[in-house]
């Protein structure tokens, strides 16, 4: 077996939130006392409703929010504190990269695709001008675009093609990890498909490692290894993704799976349950 | 028995880019007394846009051609008034975002009564009381609570709820509910279902369900319409949705769902992107993206031709219906036998 790339344990992150009139402050506890493990090139499913804390933990993995308590390791490296360095920050996103739902707003509108591209390797990589052309063009071919797209703004692009857009540009800095946030949430069912494949084929050949975020259980099954299902904070249940979708031991996840209109679906047996 | 609504040729065209372009081609569809009607597809296909010209909510600019007739009335040239009278007593809507329909300044129980007291001339006290009845009838645990709220105090799910119960306030005889379950959770989303389609029978009103999700409107239905770039490419009983699709787009859409119950190599995909309305050329609006694609598909528009058991537009469908149904029946070489996973 190869070695974890990625290991979060006890992790926890409160909020203050306003009570209503007069009840001052309370604590919402978002995510509680969460232990994950990923192994180098493997993929994590980690599922949830809306208030199950999944982007919380994508968020606290990527830097962008610091965990109340427990600790993340990435590549063996420490990254529980925010990171105070710039060439912290840069070694951390090269680690670790993050793909967000919403491809029309995680590109810049005014960014040509290939500057786009062009900065994340600037930042990530020691290529000069040449070496950053021709990996440009290679990453495009990765993702299945050529160098036409290269000089579009976001806005000439299908969604599909911005999610695309995205996953070269968390490519560029070869990060050992990606977290995808419902990465093809957004997309039409045709395109998800599309680019469903396009994540499998890229770990196989690169040998990265996925966090997918997702509210989807049939994406987990053709992406994921391994899956966590997380309610309210809490990880319910977690196992390999044959075991948790055919065989699932929390309550939370039967129903969760049983929600899903797959033929001869009956919404009304759910509410009786 | 005459249908409750009667769509006819209904073209739509809207200013893109600063001229009008069609986002509607030729759609008929027509609807009876307490029928639900899904309508499938992907952005762009139009789904919604056809929703809305029903009602007269499209666009300023916006131009429409062919006919709409509900209970008898023409939609299309009616006037503001006549409109709007509908809108309020007769056809009810439910939109995606409920935050977006609902004014985020004023409590639930002055959203759910104003049209009562305003437009239909209710007391304010009967109003409430009547509010109060129909928060219990979506299954909201404290009504009374619930009319003191605020949007920003409910959940998504909570508030779609509310949104139901504004619309059987008004008792229509058709709803459109355009993708009203596409923001929540998934557990919530078979809640609400389960709720609309009980509370829709219950009263026997009609309704036109659109959304991106062929099983999840195959579950809430009684027939579907499938549209790709502005036209209905087919019609089917729920019942054969999933099971026996006629047109190649249908068939290719359930495909491209990923599995739940099993991991597969590949995913069979449709290739290159859903294609707009007005990006379609003289032949088949998806003849590109098609499997099955022969040289006239490129360049003759087919007919939505009707079978025993609903409609498709497509030249070959007669042929693939055969060798779906009947596989290996001996129809010759021309007709591809189901294709390989992954064999797009």
């Amino acid at each position: 077996m190869s070695s974890d790339v990625l290991v979060a344990d006890g992790l926890r992150k409160v909020f203050a939130v306003h009570g209503g009139r007069g009840q001052g402050h309370r604590v919402l506890t978002a995510v509680d006392d969460v232990s994950f493990t990923l192994a180098c090139g493997g993929a994590l499913g980690i599922v949830g409703e809306s208030g199950s804390g999944k982007t919380t933990i994508a968020r606290m993995l990527a830097g962008l929010e610091a965990p109340s308590g427990g600790r993340i390791a990435v590549a063996g490296r420490d990254r529980s504190q925010p990171a105070r360095a710039s060439a912290e920050r840069r070694r951390r996103g090269h680690e670790l990269q993050m793909v967000f739902q919403d491809p029309y707003t995680s590109l810049d509108p005014r960014q040509s695709v290939g500057s786009c591209l062009e900065e994340a390797l600037r930042l990530h990589t020691e290529l000069d001008p040449v070496g950053r052309r021709a990996r440009i063009a290679e990453l495009l071919g990765h993702v299945g675009l050529d160098e036409r797209h290269a000089r579009s703004l976001p806005r000439a692009l299908s969604g599909g093609q911005r999610q695309r857009v995205a996953i070269a540009r968390a490519l560029a800095a070869s990060p050992a990890v990606i977290v995808l946030d419902e990465a093809v949430s957004a997309l039409d069912v045709s395109i998800q498909a599309q680019v469903l494949n396009l994540l499998n084929r890229l770990r196989a050949e690169s040998g990265v490692a996925y966090v997918f975020i997702t509210h989807n259980l049939a994406v987990v099954r053709q992406i994921c290894d391994e899956a966590l299902v997380l309610q309210r904070g809490q990880v319910v249940e977690r196992g390999r993704v044959e075991d948790v979708l055919d065989n699932p031991q929390h309550e939370y996840t039967r129903r969760l799976l049983a929600s899903i209109p797959v033929p001869g679906w009956d919404p009304h047996q759910l509410s009786a349950a | 028995m005459t249908a409750l609504l009667e769509v006819e040729h209904l073209s739509v065209q809207l200013p893109i880019d600063g001229r009008l372009q069609p986002v509607i081609h030729d759609a008929s569809f027509s609807l009876a007394r307490g029928e639900v009607l899904a309508m499938v597809g992907e952005s762009g296909s139009g789904k919604s846009m056809s929703a809305r010209a029903v009602l007269g909510l499209l666009p300023p600019r916006a131009r429409t051609g062919g006919s709409v007739s509900f209970d008898g009335i023409p939609l299309l040239s009616a006037g503001r008034r006549e409109l709007r009278d509908i809108r309020l007593r007769r056809v009810g809507m439910i939109f995606q975002d409920p935050r977006a329909a609902i004014n985020p300044v004023h409590r639930i129980g002055d959203f759910l009564t104003e049209a009562l007291v305003r437009e239909l001339g209710v007391d304010g006290a009967e109003a409430l009381r009547r509010a109060e009845k129909v928060l219990t009838e979506v299954r909201i645990a404290d009504p009374a609570r619930c009319l003191r709220q605020y949007p920003h105090q409910l959940s998504g799910g909570m508030l779609q709820r509310v949104m139901i119960a504004s619309v059987l306030l008004a008792e229509p005889e058709l709803i459109l509910a355009d993708e009203p379950t596409t923001a929540l959770d998934v557990t919530t989303q078979a809640e609400v279902v389960a709720l609309l389609d009980d509370l829709r029978r219950a009263r026997g009103m009609a309704m036109i369900f659109i959304t991106h999700d062929l099983e999840l409107a195959a579950a809430i239905s009684d027939r579907v319409a499938v549209m790709y770039a502005g036209r209905i490419v087919e019609t089917l009983s729920s019942a054969d949705a999933l099971a026996h699709p006629a047109h190649p787009y249908t068939e290719a859409l359930l495909e491209s769902r990923p599995d739940l119950r099993r991991r597969v190599a590949e995913i069979p995909q449709i290739p290159g992107r859903p294609r707009a309305a007005y990006e379609a050329g003289p032949g088949c609006p998806f003849h590109e993206r098609c499997r099955y694609a022969e040289d006239r598909c490129r360049d003759q528009l087919p007919p939505l031709e009707a079978w025993e058991r609903g409609a498709a537009m497509c030249w070959r469908a007669d042929e693939l219906r055969a060798a779906a149904l009947y596989p290996g029946s001996g129809s010759g070489g021309s007709v591809p036998s189901r294709p390989e996973p992954g064999g797009w």
